[in-house]
């Protein structure tokens, strides 16, 4: 509120050192706080004066995407420090940086390289695994092979053995028997093989007990050639395992077999 | 987020021209200007100038010019919050969107309009378009965005040159309010214009019978298409006539330099005629050098200032109005000489006897500064933005047609305007007034 | 930089083919001749990290394996 009797000190432009009993008017002064004050360019030239003095209507234009944005300059951020982000090599501004080029990409592809060995190596560590799985398991490559003792078959005896999960025959066979399935042309079987194809050691038959018709097993010493018999649909074997009379296509298998030694035998 | 803006095959129909007739950049300035007004009284104008570049306008009558006290400064926030967030645009989307195919978008306020442009390369411009639409008549004015540039406007006033200040003196000198409004804010007014103030602003002056929509380098039927679409409340508005009334405002600011203006009152825009007189005698008493490094022109304030002072800036300023004008000298010196300049201005508007050679020479360069601005697609755009704006598609004149009037100007005519000018004159100042006379001190 | 200078500093001081240079050129700088490496010195690391990890998994399990038992049990 102003007061009529306060007016005078309006006019007043001295200030007062020392107190002369008169009420001031409460004037409210904010004095401005900027720091930086713009001055308008105005030209040092009188062409550049006279270039810039408007001579026609006036206006004025701005706009969101056009260069008259204006950026607010800020002066308290400091530039971040990232030396300790920063090769040493590299600090030094009296050493070229390309002189320590390659060093540092080596070192950066050497690691990148580590991690390709590793990966490789983590790769293939990983297939084998994979395709190991797929070969035969270590239970069933316990009982791939079987030892058997010559000694304990007599002669003309054929003993069944159990071998990965089949029956297999070995057969001692007599000096009479080998003669005549020696004697047998090839020609006259169904599936021609000499019984010298079949047998390593004369005297030894080695077959798969499996009917090559529908996979029965045969009746040893029986049939009408003396051999196997499948008492199924009627296949005669003879004593080399050869199919002779009934459905069956096929001889009987001979498995791979080796005699390491005199009395010994070993399948698989 | 663009989804449910409006496109418009603006383009679709554009005519594609061979290599071998490759119109300029700026297009083919002689080209005709098609005007046409729709049911709401919105002023569709288009010249379809083969530029490469198109530039399409939304002005509105609404310039500063119909500030009242209350609302004083609003026109510069208004164009300061063009690209703030729209009814179906973010800031960021129109500012994104815009600069993303190549164009630009921009706001301009004189006393008299506040037009919308956006230009660009042409496909670029179909893209944009919807957005030119957005921010020209779908503003919302959110208020913690019109708040964020209370910055820009202490900068843009910081900013402003002497000579505008001057020239923003002797405005509000001669009309006190209305015209007499300044292109920037009041210090005093900034934080006070607020979001409501913008909406009731926009509301009564953004209207179609106030509105007309401007392109360079678009064919009309598309222009009068897209203007269809836009929308806008109809009706006519209030304009307030703003007389010349004269006076004398000085602000001294210290420095080295004086601005100082003497005006007189100028022609009307709605008066042809007149209008090209003035602008004749503008140039007859000169508006500085043209030539690279000469210190003066051939006109008649330096030819009666004569060579005996040195280092000082002049021109001759004439602006027409709808319904009034100001015409006067504007001199840049420095504070030693002003005084000698200033009196010298003001004997030279009083008492001058202009001569045939005079006038020709005025004409020639009047003839030589519209073909050479007409070039120019910006300042075409503006032209024609602002006789749509005021005129209201009567008689409205492209660059090329104005030149063809100049000749009918007589040397009469001439020192008609120069009598109408010095008949009340006004006198504005700004910097260093050690040595500047009053107005009345001027014999 | 002076493309002269470096020129003539250049022929002055020819640079020598340091040992890193050298790897760098031969291996690292282009992707196949690093992509070999890589396989080649797979086969080296295989073998030495196998035995390796092998040997300290006995070493760790000293005295539990079939194979330092088998004596005994026999």
């Amino acid at each position: 509120m102003l007061k009529p009797a306060n007016v005078p000190n309006y006019f007043r432009a001295v200030s007062q050192v020392v107190s002369n009993q008169l009420t001031a008017g409460n004037q409210a002064a904010i004095l401005p706080s900027k720091s930086i004050v713009y001055v308008p360019y105005t030209g040092t030239s009188a062409l550049a004066l006279s270039r810039a003095l408007p001579s026609g209507n006036v206006s004025v234009t701005t706009g969101p995407a056009v260069s008259t944005q204006v950026r607010w300059a800020h002066t308290d951020i400091t530039v971040p420090d990232f030396s300790a982000y920063r090769k040493d090599s590299v600090k030094s501004p009296n050493v070229r940086s390309s002189d320590s080029e390659d060093s540092r990409k080596n070192f950066t592809y050497l690691i990148a390289s580590a991690f390709g060995v590793g990966s490789a190596y983590s790769a293939k560590a990983v297939v084998s695994q994979f395709v190991s799985s797929m070969s035969a398991s270590a239970d069933v490559l316990a009982l791939a092979k079987i030892e058997i003792k010559l000694a304990d078959i007599p002669e003309g005896k054929s003993v069944t053995f159990k071998w990965r999960g089949k029956p297999l025959f070995v057969r001692h066979r007599t000096q009479e028997e080998i003669q005549i399935e020696q004697s047998v042309p090839a020609s006259s079987l169904r599936d021609p093989q000499h019984d010298n194809e079949r047998v390593q050691r004369p005297e030894w038959l080695v077959v798969l007990g499996v009917c090559t018709h529908l996979g029965c097993v045969p009746i040893a010493n029986a049939g009408d050639f003396g051999g196997y018999y499948c008492p199924c649909h009627g296949s005669h074997y003879d004593a080399s395992g050869r199919i002779r009379k009934g459905p069956a296509p096929l001889n009987l298998e001979v498995p791979e077999h080796i005699f390491p030694s005199d009395d010994l035998l070993i399948v698989g | 987020m663009t989804s449910n803006l409006a496109k418009f095959p603006l383009f679709r129909t554009a005519t594609i021209r061979g290599y071998a007739q490759l119109a300029p950049l700026g297009g083919i300035s002689s080209c005709e200007l098609k005007t046409t007004v729709l049911p709401n009284k919105l002023v569709v104008a288009s010249s379809e100038s083969q530029s490469p570049i198109t530039r399409i306008s939304i002005v509105f009558r609404a310039g500063s010019r119909n500030e009242a006290s209350d609302n004083l400064g609003v026109t510069h926030v208004l164009r300061n919050s063009a690209g703030l967030s729209t009814k179906n645009a973010s800031q960021f989307a129109i500012i994104r969107n815009i600069q993303q195919v190549g164009a630009a978008l921009y706001a301009t306020t004189d006393r008299e309009i506040v037009s919308y442009t956006l230009e660009g390369p042409r496909q670029a411009i179909e893209k944009a378009l919807p957005f030119l639409t957005e921010v020209a008549t779908q503003q919302v004015f959110k208020p913690w965005e019109v708040s964020d540039i209370t910055n820009r406007l202490l900068l843009d006033i910081a900013t402003r040159p002497l000579q505008l200040r001057a020239i923003d003196l002797v405005h509000n000198a001669a009309f006190r309010s209305g015209l007499g409004n300044s292109l920037f804010i009041p210090k005093s007014q900034i934080g006070k214009i607020s979001s409501e103030t913008l909406q009731h602003y926009v509301a009564s002056n953004f209207l179609s019978g106030r509105a007309s929509v401007i392109g360079l380098g678009v064919d009309i039927s598309d222009l009068e298409s897209y203007a269809q679409g836009l929308k806008l409340e109809t009706g006519e508005g209030n304009d307030t006539p703003s007389p010349y009334k004269g006076g004398e405002l000085r602000s001294n600011k210290g420095g080295n330099t004086a601005f100082v203006a003497v005006a007189g009152e100028g022609a009307a825009l709605r008066d042809a005629k007149e209008a090209l007189a003035f602008a004749v005698l503008q140039r007859a008493i000169g508006v500085g050098p043209h030539i690279k490094w000469s210190t003066r022109d051939n006109g008649l304030l330096s030819k009666s200032i004569g060579a005996s002072i040195d280092n000082y800036a002049s021109t001759t300023f004439n602006v027409s109005y709808a319904d009034t004008g100001l015409f006067g000298i504007l001199i840049a010196a420095p504070s030693k000489s002003a005084g000698s300049l200033v009196e010298t201005a003001v004997k030279l508007l009083k008492c001058t006897k202009i001569s045939e050679e005079d006038v020709t020479r005025g004409k020639n360069q009047l003839k030589t500064s519209l073909l050479l601005d007409g070039e120019s697609g910006t300042h075409t755009l503006q032209n024609i933005g602002t006789q749509t704006a005021i005129l209201r598609g009567a008689s409205i004149q492209s660059p090329s047609q104005i030149v063809a009037l100049v000749d009918s100007v007589s040397a009469n005519d001439v020192q008609c305007a120069l009598k109408k000018a010095a008949k009340k004159l006004t006198l504005a100042s700004i910097g260093n007034l050690t040595n500047v006379p009053y107005l009345d001190e001027i014999k | 930089m002076n493309l002269l200078t470096g020129l003539q500093f250049s022929k002055q001081f020819p640079k020598k083919m340091g040992f890193q240079q050298t790897v760098y050129n031969l291996v690292f700088k282009r992707t196949s001749t690093m992509a070999l490496a890589c396989v080649a010195s797979v086969f080296f690391f295989e073998r030495t990290f196998d035995l390796g990890s092998e040997y300290f998994f006995d070493k760790i399990n000293e005295g539990k394996l079939w194979k330092h038992i088998k004596d005994k049990s026999q």
